[in-house]
């Protein structure tokens, strides 16, 4: 599903090259669940922003479902990414002008999907999640926990092949972690790849394989 | 989409009430000032276009000789529309128009009731299909049929005779004339610069009938066949001249045809109009100037307040991005939200102009009413302004958003980027700049008319008071009014003038005896009395005009000044005294006295040559009684007068005028411009203010983590508000410096019409740099406070 090859990605910090990403070789499975894992500063969240195509790397390639990601114009890439990757963060980053139905309804609204569908798809969302009855609260009037579901759902909502989660419970208290692990695992079987990255060895635990991280390089 | 982007934009509107505020408020001041300044040139630019026939109707004007000038007249001989109706075979009609004694003024009687009128006209009845009067009373073609016909406008109708009938009734002109009214008009709409309200037949009058070549002042208006060639009419008409004229009676050389549509706002170079409804298309122009600058620094606000708040929005950008929006899809959200907050604006100054509009027109001096506020044309324009404000307001926050990149989320992300900082303090500059320019402004214009109302004009117009006297019609009645008025104690003098200074005096010309040149164009004015003392003019040798003399003596005496003592080669006044003089009064004339020069136009002209005359039976009579007095008491002085009046003329009306109000109002459009530039400085100011309160809140939150480790490192609170105030008072120093140059070159500009003007002293650039300073410094000094005293615990700590 994911191949990349040789990635490199440097910052020239006064005339000499301080490499965020050395050499970076990965393949990844469909029905994966990978936990990276490392200090601050390793790499971690350059190298997942990349595998979501937020960032670019100075050098090697990158194959998505056997597209040359790198080589793709931003629009395809746009849609590639659209269809086929849900992100989460670690801080939820909810639109907070938006009630929960309307923020997870957004990316269907960028996908140009059709009203009747859309309803469709959130109502199952907030179903799935149990948090039908949350659905017209504001990001601000939830916890912490919640307001990580609803961001999982709304990464969930356009069915994506492929989840990144950048320290999905970074922010949370361990019972709300555990909850968002049990689901993310739940997921994983249902057949979502994960990708996630996290400082908890026993969040990492929950996925298939961990990678490590040291000063950009895997271990 | 857009109704979930119409929700966004609405919550966040709601959500951010004190900037929402900030910039409803600020657009929606702005607006309703460019709405009413919009509206008010919009009238400006109908006018005349109303009339059916507007695109074949032309106002004829003449170009004089170099005598004169070679100044464009509008008034012309009786002769021309004649002349041109009968041997122009593309004329299809003319009329002639002239104010009644010309000046327009009248006492009328009606139902032993006096008026005194202003607005009265001779015209020839043609002028009626030329400009679609309405008759409601009386018939159009026929209302000057019979001799001593008139015709008045309803509103008059409706004030001299209430809800009776007018047909057929009786009016009294200075209690010579009696005139039947033969139709009643409905009101010409105010955006016409036909603007009588009574009308005689000029063919009842000399001025009508005996056609003569001479005298020039009467305005014409003709009307062509649809398939006429303006210019080519034109041309046959100064054919005329030297058909009908002999060639040393020429003075003028050419005839013009104006089209109607340009009278009203393209007659600047036109002397002599008679319509006091003369626009400038300058000031039109200046106006849609001034109503996009107002409408440009509003949006420019938007633009400041809208990205002030990137920081708040780089994150929903962010998550929209990753969630798959495309750049177009974040541009649309915030065009929506200018939208909504300029939609919201508009309505908001639509209310207030309509609020304001009392106050805009006593200030402009115009008379807009709320229904043409309303209509449908302005409406559309509004909706004009309301893209151009989405538009250009929504532009750069748009772009400005749409560039953040969806990696703000991951990283804090530094939106400290150099050309939008460049562009937002570019904006700051350009809009205190503006306000610098009005404040200039304001103290060059508020100086000059100070420098105009201190100067001395060469004789005292305080406390001269005018009373029009044409309504009398004997010479002992004359006599006896004369001595009542002298018996009232304050009473220093009393002349009988043709005019005082300035308005209505007759241009002639006066020469040398004996010389053949053309000689020197004059004003003249018929005078009876003690005219030095009454003027307060200051002789400089020989004596008064004559008080008394006999009924047989065929001299003219003149009273002349400085100009026209050296045009006739006296250096010393002295050396004029009782030399001959050739004039267009009589034959002999002499002069008496000499007089120092004074300003009797206004300031902006230079001093010409001015002859006051007594002589038996001068051609032009006297019309009015010129009193100087001194009392403490103007209104028991005035009382007392007006008594005298009541009692010798109980059948005409009275009306006076002090000569001081007269000379004020020579200035009206001057304080007006003066009180229009102070409003829109004050508006300029306050507006920019907000923006500049919007970008200080905006540096304090940008700069809120430095402020932090400043502050944990021991920095005061002075220093800190010394640091974030440092350089918005160098935004401002660099505006002055912009600024003073234009606004000198401006307002330099603006004093080159005036012949006597102060020069622009250099303390007024200061004080307006000064000025714009202190307001600055109140306004970033709020959010600099706030911003110092923050506890660096709370701007330092991370998400």
């Amino acid at each position: 599903m994911i191949k990349l090859q040789n990635i490199f990605k440097w910052y020239h910090v006064g005339g000499t090259r301080s490499y965020v990403l050395k050499d970076i070789n990965l393949e990844v499975d469909p029905g994966d669940f990978i936990s990276i894992m490392g200090p601050s500063g390793s790499g971690k969240s350059t190298l997942l922003n990349l595998l979501g195509m937020l960032d670019m790397p100075d050098e090697g390639k990158y194959y998505f479902m056997e597209e040359d990601v790198f080589a793709l114009k931003a629009k395809r890439r746009t849609a590639l990414f659209q269809s086929h990757i849900g992100y989460v963060f670690q801080s939820y980053h909810l639109i907070d002008d938006l009630t929960v139905y309307e923020n997870i309804e957004t990316p269907l609204l960028y996908k140009d999907l059709p009203g009747k569908e859309r309803k469709a798809i959130v109502a199952d969302m907030l179903d799935r999640f149990g948090i039908v009855g949350k659905k017209d609260l504001f990001p601000s009037q939830l916890s912490g926990g919640q307001q990580q579901i609803v961001g999982i759902a709304r990464a969930l909502a356009t069915s994506p092949t492929l989840l990144l989660a950048d320290e999905p419970t970074g922010n949370l208290n361990s019972k709300q972690g555990e909850e968002i692990m049990q689901l993310f695992k739940q997921l994983n079987e249902e057949g979502v790849t994960i990708i996630q990255v996290t400082h908890s060895e026993k969040n990492a635990e929950y996925g298939k394989r961990t990678i490590h991280m040291l000063d950009g390089q895997l271990r | 989409m857009i109704k979930n982007y119409i929700k966004i934009a609405w919550r966040s509107i709601v959500k951010n009430r004190f900037f929402s505020l900030l910039n409803i408020f600020g657009l929606a001041i702005s607006l309703s000032v460019a709405i009413l300044l919009l509206t008010y040139g919009r009238q400006e630019l109908s006018f005349d276009k109303h009339f059916s026939k507007e695109s074949n109707i032309y106002r004829v004007y003449m170009q004089t000789t170099p005598t004169y000038n070679n100044e464009n007249w509008v008034q012309l001989p009786n002769a021309v529309a004649p002349t041109m109706l009968a041997e122009v075979p593309e004329v299809k009609s003319a009329a002639r128009l002239v104010k009644l004694d010309f000046t327009g003024t009248a006492s009328i009687r009606v139902n032993e009731s006096n008026f005194m009128e202003n607005n009265i006209y001779l015209a020839d009845s043609a002028l009626f299909n030329l400009f679609d009067f309405k008759f409601i009373e009386g018939n159009r073609k026929t209302v000057f049929s019979n001799p001593k016909s008139v015709v008045i406008a309803q509103s008059k109708k409706e004030q001299l005779f209430g809800k009776q009938e007018a047909l057929n009734k009786e009016i009294v002109f200075n209690q010579r004339d009696t005139m039947i009214v033969s139709g009643v008009f409905q009101d010409l709409p105010l955006n016409s610069s036909i603007e009588g309200d009574i009308f005689t037949n000029i063919m009842d009058s000399w001025m009508g009938k005996d056609i003569y070549w001479s005298n020039a002042s009467y305005e014409t208006y003709c009307l062509l066949s649809p398939t006429a060639n303006a210019d080519q009419v034109a041309h046959l008409t100064t054919a005329l001249i030297n058909k009908h004229v002999p060639a040393d009676e020429q003075y003028y050389t050419q005839f013009f045809l104006q089209p109607l549509a340009k009278v009203h706002l393209y007659s600047g170079h036109l002397k002599h109009d008679a319509s006091s409804r003369i626009g400038n298309i300058n000031t039109v122009k200046t106006i849609f100037i001034l109503a996009s600058l107002i409408i440009a620094i509003a949006c420019i606000n938007y633009m400041n307040l809208a990205t002030a708040r990137s920081q708040k929005n780089a994150k929903e950008v962010g998550v929209s991005k990753v969630l798959g929006a495309k750049p177009y899809e974040i541009k649309l959200r915030f065009y929506l939200e200018t939208a909504i907050v300029s939609l919201i604006s508009i309505v908001i100054g639509l209310l207030l102009a309509c609020a304001l509009l009392t106050t805009f027109n006593n200030m402009i001096g115009t008379s807009i009413n709320i229904a043409s506020l309303l209509s449908l044309g302005n409406l559309a324009v509004l909706l004009c302004i309301w893209l151009a404000v989405t538009l250009i307001g929504g532009s750069y926050p748009a772009f400005y958003m749409a560039r953040i990149p969806s990696l703000s989320l991951m990283k804090k992300w530094d939106n400290k980027n150099v050309a939008s900082e460049l562009i937002r303090r570019g904006l700051v500059v350009f809009q205190f700049t503006c306000s610098i320019i009005l404040i200039i402004g304001v103290l060059v214009i508020s100086l000059q008319m100070k420098h105009v109302q201190d100067k001395d004009l060469g004789y005292k117009p305080t406390q001269i008071l005018t009373i029009p006297m044409r309504a009398i019609t004997k010479v002992d009645k004359y006599e006896s009014i004369k001595q009542s008025l002298l018996s009232i104690s304050g009473t220093e003098s009393i002349s009988t003038l043709q005019t005082y200074p300035g308005f209505g005096e007759s241009g002639k010309t006066i020469n040398a005896a004996g010389a053949i040149t053309e000689g020197l164009p004059v004003r003249t004015c018929s005078s009876r009395g003690e005219v030095v003392q009454t003027m307060g003019l200051d002789l400089l040798a020989g004596s008064d005009l004559p008080q008394n003399i006999s009924p047989n003596d065929t001299v003219c005496y003149t009273l002349i000044n400085e100009v026209v003592a050296s045009y006739l080669g006296f250096s010393n006044p002295a050396d004029a005294i009782g030399q001959p003089l050739k004039s267009e009064m009589m034959k002999k004339s002499v002069i008496v006295g000499v007089v120092r020069n004074f300003n009797f136009s206004n300031l902006k002209d230079a001093i010409g040559g001015y002859v006051y005359y007594r002589m038996n039976n001068p051609s032009e009579s006297y019309r009015y009684f010129v009193l100087r007095y001194n009392t403490a008491n103007t209104s028991t002085y005035l009382d007392q007068v007006r008594a005298v009046f009541a009692k010798e003329q109980p059948e005409v009306a009275f009306d006076y005028q002090f000569l001081d109000d007269y000379i004020r109002k020579q200035y009206e459009v001057e304080n007006r411009t003066n009180k229009v530039i102070s409003a829109f400085s004050i508006l300029t100011i306050f507006v920019a203010s907000l923006g500049l309160f919007g970008l200080a809140a905006f540096t304090a939150e940008q700069r809120k983590k430095e402020i932090g480790v400043r502050k944990v490192l021991g920095a005061s609170t002075y220093k800190i508000v010394k640091l974030l105030s440092g350089h918005f008072v160098l935004l401002v120093v660099l505006s002055l410096i912009i600024a003073s140059p234009i606004a000198w070159w401006l307002f330099s500009k603006w004093l080159q019409d005036f012949t006597f003007r102060i020069q622009i002293p250099w303390w007024v650039f200061l004080s307006a740099g000064a000025l714009a300073l202190i307001i600055a410094m109140f306004t970033i000094g709020y959010q600099a406070m706030r911003a110092a005293r923050v506890n660096p615990v709370n701007s330092l700590r991370d998400e």
